[in-house]
């Protein structure tokens, strides 16, 4: 049996996409920084993608 | 910057410039993904509306998860479809420049490491590969213990049980790894998602993500298929995504991987 296949085009997991857009990506200078004392806000703001499935305090 | 009112220029990654490319139709808010080519690379942007995504707004929603989360989808469409075809190396975002010149000094700076990138994952994608547990053996079934003593020893005996049966789980999922692993040029392990952001029920055992040569897709899918009969009996199921650009691939530009 061939193993579960989730595809491009197909509705991809969005905690899959943050997964890859946190920990990866390449990073050159954006005229756009956004940060806060030295917190990037967009992979904080990313963070909190997932954070409402959390508040169930796991 | 200045560029709120005026267009921002969003870069989704570079390609080389040697490479041909199929752009396509429509990238973020609908724009149109255009090409800007500098030192031997090429760079995939879209002229945005800076009143949408200049920095104010960026600022303004930097924290706000569904503007993030809509803003990454189309980001990941666009680099999504260029890489089924053709070698692209995704930047994070926001990737905005106030114009093309600005984003050329950028390209001309960084190009050894760019380059070095898009070597190093030159005709490969990157598969994400999942173990779930979707079917734990049930515990055995609880006869009334007639004495405290008898309740605690069962107990114990349970825990001990449950502890060997985990154990021996990691053994075969750490075994899979390395098996799919094997059919990859570079593999890494990330931390399994937690089941209340993977919306699964099911405990996740593996998290991995593996650099493919596009040509070696289906010897890969062979041996995902050998590993989920083997791991089938125990109750685990293999689930496979992409392809994705190299999102998870691209610091091999600047450090040795692991092996």
């Amino acid at each position: 049996m061939s193993v579960q296949h989730i595809g491009a085009g197909e509705e991809l997991a969005l905690v899959d996409l943050v997964d890859r857009l946190i920990g990866g990506g390449v990073v050159i200078n954006g005229d756009v920084v956004l940060s806060l004392a030295g917190v990037d806000l967009v992979y904080l703001g990313l963070r909190l993608v997932l954070a409402p499935a959390n508040e169930v305090g796991r | 910057m200045n560029s709120d009112g005026a267009t921002v220029l969003h870069a989704y990654g570079v390609v080389p410039a040697s490479s041909p490319i199929e752009l396509p139709s429509s990238g973020i808010d609908g724009a149109q993904v255009e090409v800007a080519e500098a030192s031997g690379l090429v760079a995939l942007v879209s002229r945005l509306d800076g009143t949408r995504y200049g920095e104010e707004v960026w600022r303004a929603h930097a924290e706000d998860p569904d503007w993030l989360a809509g803003f990454a989808t189309q980001h990941q469409e666009v680099l999504g479809a260029v890489a089924t075809t053709c070698d692209v190396l995704p930047f994070r975002i926001p990737g905005m420049y106030d114009d093309e010149a600005r984003l050329l000094a950028v390209l001309e700076e960084e190009k050894e490491l760019l380059r070095r990138g898009l070597e190093a994952i030159g005709g490969h994608v990157e598969w994400g590969v999942h173990i779930f547990l979707t079917d734990a053996p049930d515990e055995e079934p609880a006869e009334q213990p007639r004495t405290g003593r008898d309740y605690l020893r069962r107990r114990s005996e349970q825990a001990g049980s449950r502890e060997r049966t985990a154990e021996a789980r990691r053994t075969r999922v750490l075994d899979a790894y390395e098996a799919i692993a094997d059919a990859a040029t570079h593999s890494v392990a990330n931390p399994p998602q937690d089941p209340a952001l993977s919306k699964r029920s099911e405990p996740m055992l593996l998290n991995s993500a593996h650099l493919v040569p596009r040509d070696r897709k289906d010897p890969f899918f062979a041996v995902l298929g050998e590993v989920q009969d083997l791991l089938r009996g125990d109750g685990m199921v293999v689930e496979v995504s992409g392809p994705w650009p190299a999102y998870n691939f691209v610091h091999l530009a600047t450090e040795e991987l692991q092996a």
